[in-house]
């Protein structure tokens, strides 16, 4: 239970950070679009620095804001899992929905944010590189697939938990 | 599922009452409700040697397979 608290405090803890920063993305979202802002900001998206602003450019800046928010989503539905799990409701239907539902946007969130930055850098960078290791795609593709496959493991156990239950 | 449990024939033909049934098997009476009722998954082996046992019957007197409509 000790564990379960430090990770608790900890989702929480990014949670509550991270609330201020969802109404500057909403705003900040159609002030990329609409507004021709130059050379305004540095912007560094997956460790390159954007040079010209374009539409393009634009619409990565904001795929790759909306897979922030995205993100912020997931770690709040985690931290609800987690209040679940608190209260000793493991196997609850609750919890299964939103392993998976978590799995299915950090996918989704794994693919946003990666591919946009990959046609980035072939059409700007004009270069093509290879990087080997855990990258964010690669990682965030990993951990959905992991909430997607414990959604199915915690079916199979909440069937089984039933089973011995049931067994007069 | 397509297993019926006839325990409840059984025991009015038997003029027993669960509570007895239930006291002389040793389980509770709510998981012999739940037996009654057709909601349990699974009998143990034991639990139905006694049933068999109190109620002097053969396990096909308690169990019957139904195919699903």
């Amino acid at each position: 239970m000790k564990k379960l608290n430090t990770l608790k405090t900890i989702v929480d803890l990014f949670w509550i950070l991270s609330i201020p920063f969802i109404p500057i993305v909403l705003l900040v979202i159609p002030y990329i679009l609409f507004v021709d802002n130059s050379n305004y900001f540095d912007i560094h998206i997956s460790g390159f620095r954007i040079k010209i602003i374009d539409f393009p450019t634009k619409i990565l800046i904001v795929t790759k804001l909306v897979s922030d928010l995205i993100l912020i989503y997931c770690v709040y539905i985690f931290s609800k899992i987690l209040e679940y799990f608190h209260r000793h409701k493991i196997f609850d239907e609750f919890v299964l929905k939103n392993f998976k539902k978590m799995g299915i946007l950090l996918v989704v969130c794994s693919f946003i944010m990666g591919i946009p930055s990959i046609l980035y850098e072939v059409f700007y960078s004009e270069k093509v590189s290879i990087t080997f290791g855990f990258t964010p795609f690669i990682l965030l593709l990993c951990i959905g697939f992991f909430f997607m496959i414990l959604s199915e493991i915690f079916k199979i156990s909440r069937n089984m938990k039933e089973e011995n239950e049931l067994t007069i | 599922m397509p297993i019926i449990v006839n325990l409840d024939v059984m025991l009015a033909t038997r003029k027993m009452r669960s509570k007895d049934l239930a006291e002389k098997i040793g389980i509770t009476t709510a998981n012999l409700s739940i037996l009654k009722s057709g909601k349990a998954k699974a009998i143990r082996f034991s639990t139905l040697e006694a049933i068999c046992e109190a109620l002097d019957c053969q396990p096909s007197d308690i169990l019957e397979f139904s195919p699903e409509l």
